[in-house]
């Protein structure tokens, strides 16, 4: 029971710390490409601008509805099955993978619900298709994950990382892994990282009111994000796996951070995908036959290595 | 797909490039040459007296009608008694420079003016004459 809650205050203090981390990043980021400096010129390099800003939301009073708590505590729940290092989770299955990923699906419906309950029905409606087109882009990462599952025969992270020992999975499944972080960039694009006002997200439910609504909406798009990024480590690119001599802990925090501030500087650059048209042809025109071909692939060299052995 | 790498590069690169913004208390901008800032009242070198002669075309030329200007007949010719621009008013555009015949008035780079009082924008001969610093674009480095 103390290794337990002992597992659980490591798990929030890491995710605590990387919220703090990546929203400074972030921010930092989405600045410097417009040659701003970012959190203007506070003392400090700006470093304690996070809390204060995170703490402007709570002063506000504005209601907000049980969907948003539903949200907030799936976005952290799903931690219980995606382990952050090698020992670092909380429920051991055969199935870690299935649960999340499930988990996932229900946060995007939680969010359909949480529009629903606004009173404005612009909202709604673009909302909407946001959420309906982040679904649709689950489809590719779906198939591309269940590459995954047939290469390495398990639904378990752990098995997963572990037979990466030699090679990453990102070599033997190199159109999976751009389809799945097409999907992924695509999908963290829809969920308005880097607050860029443009026709995707003019609509935007963050824009109804600001408060503790905003707070908790912002705080679990972060760890969504974080989530799909540590699905991406595990699956293709090693996860805790050690690189020459480093440690596998430092190693999926670089990784991480890497593939943050790669995704954060191609989430701007991709401003040309303006409209959900543009979206669901990318979608359904390059990602979905990729992935499908991917699929079969995988599942020819499967059929021939293991049933007829010839490979 | 072109497109996304460059914009992806120009995004990457920007984030070593020193930015932009201006930090202003701390930092000034150094403006472009050129640039329009308060009017100044030019010297003649060699005799050290105001080259204006008080023909009023500025006056005349200046669109916020900011210009005040009085003369005085003395010892057989016209001499400039007052000179006065209400910098409250005054737009910048240049325009008395334009029209001075004798090339009396220039603009200088300060265009850092704010007062508490509006009375204090009120510039005269006097202030006009002391306005050489302003002539260098680093006004501010002295």
């Amino acid at each position: 029971m103390l290794i337990l809650l002992q597992k659980i205050g490591y798990i929030i203090l890491v995710l605590g710390v990387n919220l703090y981390i990546v929203s400074f990043l972030n921010n930092k980021i989405v600045s410097r490409a417009e040659l701003r400096r970012g959190y203007k010129g506070h003392k400090r390099g700006g470093l304690v601008f996070p809390f204060s800003n995170s703490l402007k939301y709570i002063a506000k009073g504005v209601p907000f509805s049980i969907w948003d708590i539903f949200i907030f505590v799936f976005s952290i729940i799903i931690w219980a099955f995606v382990p952050i290092s090698f020992n670092l989770y909380i429920i051991d299955s055969e199935h870690n993978l299935f649960f999340a990923l499930v988990l996932y699906i229900m946060l995007i419906i939680f969010r359909v619900f949480s529009a629903s309950y606004s009173k404005y029905n612009f909202i709604v409606s673009g909302f909407l298709k946001r959420t309906a087109q982040t679904l649709s882009l689950m489809i590719p990462l779906l198939f591309s994950v269940l590459s995954i599952i047939i290469l390495n025969k398990s639904l378990d992270f752990k098995i997963i990382v572990n037979s990466q020992y030699q090679v990453w999975n990102v070599v033997y499944q190199p159109i999976g892994f751009t389809v799945f972080f097409i999907s992924i960039l695509l999908q963290i694009k829809l969920m308005n990282l880097s607050e860029h006002n443009q026709f995707l997200i003019t609509d935007n439910i963050n824009k109804e009111g600001e408060g503790i609504s905003k707070l908790t909406s912002r705080f679990s798009n972060y760890l969504i994000i974080f989530f799909l990024i540590s699905l991406l480590n595990i699956l293709y690119l090693g996860g805790w796996q050690k690189l020459f001599m480093i440690n596998g802990n430092i190693m999926i925090a670089i990784k991480f951070y890497v593939i943050f501030v790669i995704v954060a500087l191609l989430e701007r650059s991709i401003s040309g995908i303006s409209s959900i048209n543009k979206l669901i042809n990318l979608n359904y025109k390059l990602l979905l036959p990729l992935s499908v071909v991917n699929l079969a692939v995988t599942i020819v060299f499967f059929i021939l290595r293991n049933v007829y052995s010839i490979i | 797909m072109i497109r996304i790498f460059k914009n992806f590069f120009i995004n990457f690169g920007n984030l070593f490039r020193k930015p932009r913004t201006v930090l202003y208390p701390r930092e000034k901008i150094i403006v472009y040459e050129g640039s329009r800032g308060q009017p100044r009242l030019k010297l003649n070198f060699d005799t050290l007296e105001i080259i204006c002669n008080g023909c009023r075309k500025c006056e005349k030329a200046c669109p916020q009608n900011c210009i005040s200007i009085k003369k005085e007949f003395k010892d057989g010719d016209y001499n400039l008694e007052e000179f006065n621009i209400n910098l409250g008013l005054c737009s910048f555009c240049g325009n008395c420079v334009e029209a001075c015949s004798t090339h009396a008035i220039e603009l200088s780079y300060r265009y850092q003016m704010s007062e508490y009082d509006l009375e204090a924008l009120k510039a005269e001969k006097l202030d006009l004459i002391k306005q050489a610093e302003y002539l260098i674009r680093e006004f501010w480095i002295k």
